[in-house]
């Protein structure tokens, strides 16, 4: 398990870009959800290790300091898609995800022979020859958590994954992470609701740089019936609906 | 065994197709016909003259590898593998390319030297390869900089200008940084200077780890704040110039100094002729030399000693710029070069006297080295006014020709004194 508090993260003067924001996370989803601006990719920042922060970290039960640079261990089982990915220069698939592999610490000839199962698991194995820069939008996201899994993190942060894509990649992309989540715990940013908030997953919402709401997928949607109440026909309403309105009641337009 | 990145993915491997010929077509450029020594501190310094490609090689492959590294500045942060061996892996293809083709460099000036031997120069090699660190670490840096189609141009410009640049101007402490100026060494009479060598081989040491430790800093191998990691590379920077310049301070335009005379193997009935170990090494060829000096006319003075060396002639006897395998025509050249002495008279005379004057030198070197190579045939490539000279002295008279031959001698170290025509 992965428990962060982030107390302060930001200029020593003047706002700070996050605050009192706690993250637990367990196997499964969690969708980090916000407006631009809210502190969503500065989150995943902080927990891959990139900001360093005031408050308090844990990794399986081990205490770490976040105000310091993250030991190896915790950098290994955290792996963190930003929410560009640039392909090596004339680098293959496979190569790609090898050497960000040995970026990450393993062996040469384990980096190998682990990115081609990297790659079997988000799809991509069958362009595991081509050239990573001849890859499309949705399948560079492919090949950016292919390039997480390939050390094995057990933790995967995930920013804006589907941002971007047609309807088909983003499929593609659910479909691989809701075979990654059964062994990993994935913290994934999104404005796609609709494709990324499933039964099942955890919710939190981010508004300036603090929490606004921190739950279960059921009381994130409650909570938007219960606002619905005197509404008699919120039971009947379509999930995109109800989901664009429990966010729309936690944040509401500035 | 497999590395991170495949060899054959490394830019530095293109950069060498054109590299090889180019380097041999730079080598071409800059063949002379006169004899050169073939020790190896000479081969080795010389070989500095064609640095320009192996140096912009490096630099230019260090640029694009370091493109690599810049896809993923923001994820280098939280890398586990150490800097060092990152910044490594990356950087060794360029400079291992940049060290074949220097290599490369040696031998091609290798195989146009003519002879001699002499202990492999350890010194000068590892200021070498500090050079091209100092080359190869600056592409890196503009390539951690910049995008590749900026940082690859630029990389390959800052090696031309800076070896061009020091090469060109007047203060000669930026050439012993450069590193340029060993190429000044080495006659057998001389030795490789040691504060040159520490001057090029500390700048660079210095200033190649100010840019990796600037370009780790840039690519995000060092962790955040990037800003606040420049003040390190900066300081090794100011540490490098500072150094540099303070060990270049007692050097002039060469990076050499004398050799110990103690070294010299003399040999000779009449005229002692003096050669180092390395001249002797593919025959001795002091008895030649001692009888054409003894061809001379003594009216002209006969030296006591004949000194190998490159520089003028001293109180200690005549210098003589002996090149293992030289014919007796170009050590009678060589000899009569000493005898006039290479320094030209500057007189403050109208200029058809100083043409003359100049004519007179030739035909004079011309008319020694036919007395002391009598059967080795005329010397060529000689000005047509002063070979029709030389051609009306040699009409001349025996004790013509001499008064002529001390005439002229005089009028080359007197302004006061008249350059003597053809007929007197």
């Amino acid at each position: 398990m992965l428990e962060a508090m982030v107390a302060r993260l930001g200029p020593r003067r003047g706002r700070p870009r996050l605050s009192d924001v706690a993250v637990t996370l367990s196997r499964g989803r969690t969708v980090l959800l916000g407006p631009n601006g809210a502190g969503k990719t500065t989150l995943l920042r902080a927990l891959a290790g990139v900001h360093r922060f005031e408050g308090s970290l844990r990794l399986d039960g081990s205490a770490l300091d976040p105000r310091r640079p993250r030991p190896a261990v915790y950098r290994r089982a955290v792996g963190w898609l930003p929410q560009e990915v640039v392909p090596f220069p004339s680098l293959t698939v496979r190569e790609h995800v090898a050497y960000v592999g040995w970026l990450k610490g393993l062996r040469a000839g384990p980096a190998w022979d682990r990115a081609l199962d990297s790659l079997a698991q988000v799809g991509l194995e069958a362009r595991a020859d081509d050239r990573a820069e001849r890859l499309s939008g949705g399948q560079l996201r492919r090949l950016g958590i292919a390039a997480v899994l390939v050390h094995e993190a057990q933790y995967v942060l995930l920013d804006e994954p589907t941002a971007g894509l047609d309807p088909r990649e983003r499929d593609r992309l659910v479909e691989a992470l809701r075979s990654i989540e059964t062994r990993c715990c994935v913290l994934v940013s999104t404005h796609d609701t609709g494709a990324l908030l499933e039964a099942g997953a955890n919710v939190m919402v981010l508004r300036q740089g603090t929490v606004s709401f921190a739950g279960s997928y059921e009381s994130f949607v409650g909570s938007a019936g219960a606002g619905a109440g005197a509404n008699a026909g919120a039971a009947a309403e379509a999930p995109e609906e109800l989901l664009r309105r429990a966010y729309a009641a936690l944040v509401p337009e500035e | 065994m497999r590395v991170p990145v495949p060899l054959r993915r490394r830019p530095v491997l293109v950069l060498l197709l054109p590299a090889v010929p180019l380097l041999i077509l730079v080598s071409q450029a800059s063949r002379t016909s006169d004899p050169l020594p073939g020790s190896w501190t000479w081969t080795v310094a010389h070989s500095v003259l064609l640095l320009i490609v192996p140096a912009a090689v490096a630099s230019t492959g260090a640029a694009l590898e370091a493109s690599r590294l810049r896809t993923r500045r923001a994820e280098n942060v939280v890398n586990t593998r150490s800097p060092t061996i990152v910044l490594l892996s990356a950087i060794w293809p360029s400079y291992a390319a940049g060290l074949l083709l220097q290599t490369g460099a040696i031998g091609l000036v290798a195989a146009t030297a003519w002879g001699g031997s002499s202990a492999v120069p350890a010194g000068l090699l590892g200021a070498i390869a500090a050079l091209l660190a100092f080359h190869l670490a600056a592409g890196f840096l503009l390539g951690s900089l910049l995008r590749p189609v900026h940082a690859a141009p630029l990389a390959l410009a800052f090696s031309y200008c800076w070896l061009g640049f020091t090469g060109a101007v007047d203060w000669f402490a930026p050439r012993h940084l450069a590193g340029l100026v060993l190429e000044s060494c080495c006659f057998y009479d001389e030795q490789p200077h040691g504060l040159a060598i520490a001057a090029a081989a500390a700048f660079s040491l210095f200033a190649t780890s100010a840019f990796l430790s600037a370009s780790a800093g840039l690519l995000g191998l060092l962790g955040e704040p990037r800003a606040a990691l420049l003040g390190l590379p900066s300081l090794l920077l100011v540490l490098a110039v500072s150094l540099g310049l303070l060990l270049a301070r007692p050097l002039g335009s060469t990076a050499t100094q004398p050799r110990d005379t103690a070294g010299l193997d003399c040999s000779g009935t009449r005229i002692a002729v003096c050669l180092y170990p390395e001249q002797l090494a593919s025959g001795d060829p002091r008895q030649r030399i001692e009888a054409m000096v003894l061809r001379l006319p003594a009216a002209l003075g006969l030296p006591a000693r004949v000194l190998a060396s490159r520089g003028p002639a001293t109180a200690e006897g005549l210098t003589l710029r002996y090149v293992p395998g030289m014919t007796d025509l170009q050590i009678a050249a060589a000899l009569a070069s000493g005898v006039q002495g290479d320094q030209l008279l500057q007189c403050s005379e109208p200029t058809a006297r100083t043409i003359a004057r100049e004519q007179v030198g030739d035909a004079l070197r011309g008319w020694l080295t036919q007395r002391m190579a009598p059967s080795a045939g005329g010397e060529s490539g000689m000005e047509p006014t002063a070979a029709a000279l030389l051609a009306a002295v040699l009409r001349l008279p025996d004790d013509g020709q001499l008064r002529w031959a001390s005439a002229a001698s005089a009028s080359l170290r007197d302004c006061a004194i008249v350059p003597p025509d053809r007929l007197s």
